[in-house]
């Protein structure tokens, strides 16, 4: 069903499931698909600007689907964003350990790109920063790096805690978005908005 | 803050404070976390203005005066949220100590 024009009248709850669909692909789509632009680009920037926030406080550990479920499933309500940030986080990320698996790299490893194998790292004397040894069959296998920084730090405490609430909150928030877009029952008087 | 001598968490506190410090990489965006653990409450403001923004964009009829009501809001939810602090910090520090001193 399309959308009423803004101007016309609508007094009762219209089912709006393109709305709907779009409000859960992007923030504020759904809104911008039923004529209201200024209201799509505030929801927009309300939502990711809740969601980056987040990212920005704690890091890309804060959205971690394995790690943290209860949490990523608010998060998840932001969209296919929340999956996509989840998705490179544990697959750029996180180091793979053969026995257990994938999980976070410790502050003395360095993450082997294309294994994604860890790699122990020592400090160099001289300089103080962490070295890693490459190993494996690639070209560089063998060769040192220097600085061999873990590739991203967990965080911990209060900035995980708000982190992880400022991503989550993104979704709630876009859930009362999305419902709003799929159950349109505002615009009495028509607005442009 | 409260430490608890011979507690699990003061000595893992203690042996932390002895060890050799590894270094941290340098600060990443979007990768490892702010440092910003002193100031944390501060945060509040950022997420108040955030989620006023979202819910009046979705709750108000017309968007006439539409940041009136954000910072309107926003205040509401710093103060209430202060609020709830101050009357916990006294629950706890104030009255449940005043009870238990007062206990048989």
């Amino acid at each position: 069903m399309p959308p009423p024009p803004p101007g016309t009248t609508s007094k009762h709850l219209a089912l709006q499931p393109i709305a709907g669909v779009l409000a859960i692909v992007l923030p504020g789509l759904g809104h911008w698909y039923l004529g209201y632009p200024r209201r799509a680009r505030l929801i927009a920037a309300g939502v990711l600007g809740m969601f980056v926030s987040g990212l920005f406080i704690g890091g890309i550990d804060v959205v971690d689907r394995r790690e943290d479920f209860p949490w990523f499933v608010g998060q998840a309500l932001v969209g296919p964003i929340a999956f996509g940030v989840d998705w490179v986080h544990q697959n750029q990320y996180k180091v793979r350990v053969p026995a257990s698996g994938l999980r976070s790299a410790y502050p003395n490893e360095y993450r082997q790109a294309g294994t994604g194998l860890p790699v122990i790292t020592t400090l160099d004397p001289a300089t103080g920063l962490p070295v890693a040894r490459l190993t494996g069959t690639s070209p560089v296998a063998g060769s040192t790096l220097s600085p061999a920084w873990p590739p991203n730090v967990k965080s911990l405490g209060r900035m995980n805690e708000l982190g992880t609430l400022f991503c989550t909150i993104a979704g709630m928030l876009n859930l009362i978005c999305i419902v709003d877009a799929a159950f349109s029952r505002r615009r009495e008087q028509g607005e442009p908005a | 803050m409260i430490s608890f001598p011979g507690s699990i968490l003061t000595i893992a506190a203690q042996s932390a404070d002895k060890a050799p410090a590894w270094p941290m990489p340098p600060f990443r965006p979007f990768l490892d976390p702010i440092e910003l653990h002193q100031w944390w409450f501060l945060l509040l403001i950022p997420m108040a203005l955030l989620v006023s923004m979202t819910y009046k964009a979705v709750r108000l009829q017309t968007l006439e005066r539409y940041w009136r009501h954000v910072t309107l809001m926003s205040a509401q939810i710093i103060v209430g949220m202060i609020a709830l602090g101050a009357s916990t910090y006294l629950m706890v520090f104030w009255f449940a100590r005043f009870v238990a001193e007062r206990a048989p």
